[in-house]
């Protein structure tokens, strides 16, 4: 019945470690997610520069459609890992899973659809700047996350409901 | 939508979760279609009719 193909039921508890993980990183040293480290206050060289691969790049005040450029990918890394964790919690099997959690998940992804295109469009007229920049980044997992939270709520409301049987 | 499983149901003796196992979906979604907020598939609706032993028109009716 399903028409998504999902994951085992087990990478749901890794897509969490790895967001937790990411949250906890980014809370105690905001600063990795601009590929800035930092350790007890003081700046260090990061061991994530490397060189890379870049797409339309800024060479001198020119755009350039590809050039190779030093940078550090710890942000990079970072954010491969939170949308890694979002996907495998928005998209591992649940416990019951079958037509009407299928159901619910379809509600839950409309509905997030619908709640992350006002968040950005509210963002869009109150942040601006560099902390417009940083909304934008959350904004590449704000859906899944809302998802994975529209999702757990219905089905949370709906097994409230099981203590009605006769 | 309206539906009669929890009369067939109690007809035939069985609990939400005996249901669920013989048709193959959770309590969760016995319990989601006998309170109305849940209209199942063709598929399953079949299922019900088949370990009711009717017709699936006798489980689901249109409301007027």
């Amino acid at each position: 019945m399903n028409k998504i193909k999902l994951l085992p039921r087990s990478l749901r508890v890794v897509g969490l470690a790895l967001v937790f993980f990411c949250f906890g990183l980014f809370v105690t040293d905001p600063e990795v997610v601009f590929g800035e480290m930092s350790f007890l206050g003081s700046e260090i060289q990061s061991p994530w520069k490397v060189t890379v691969p870049s797409l339309l790049a800024d060479d001198h005040g020119e755009t350039v459609l590809f050039k190779w450029e030093e940078n550090d990918i710890s942000n990079e890394i970072l954010l491969t890992l939170m949308l890694l964790g979002t996907y495998l919690i928005a998209f591992s099997k649940i416990k019951e899973e079958d037509e009407f959690s299928y159901q619910l998940r379809m509600e839950a992804m409309s509905q997030a659809h619908l709640w992350n295109g006002l968040l950005l469009l509210l963002a869009n007229w109150l942040f601006y700047d560099g902390i417009f920049l940083y909304i934008m980044i959350w904004g590449l997992f704000s859906f899944l996350l809302i998802f994975s939270l529209v999702f757990a709520f219905k089905i949370r409301n709906y097994r409230k409901d099981l203590s009605y049987e006769e | 939508m309206k539906n009669s499983i929890k009369v067939e149901r109690a007809k035939k003796d069985l609990t939400q979760a005996k249901l669920a196992e013989l048709v193959g979906v959770s309590r969760q979604t016995i319990n989601a279609m006998e309170l109305g907020k849940y209209v199942p598939s063709t598929t399953l609706a079949l299922k019900l009719a088949k370990i009711f032993e009717c017709r699936v028109e006798d489980i689901f009716q249109l409301e007027e």
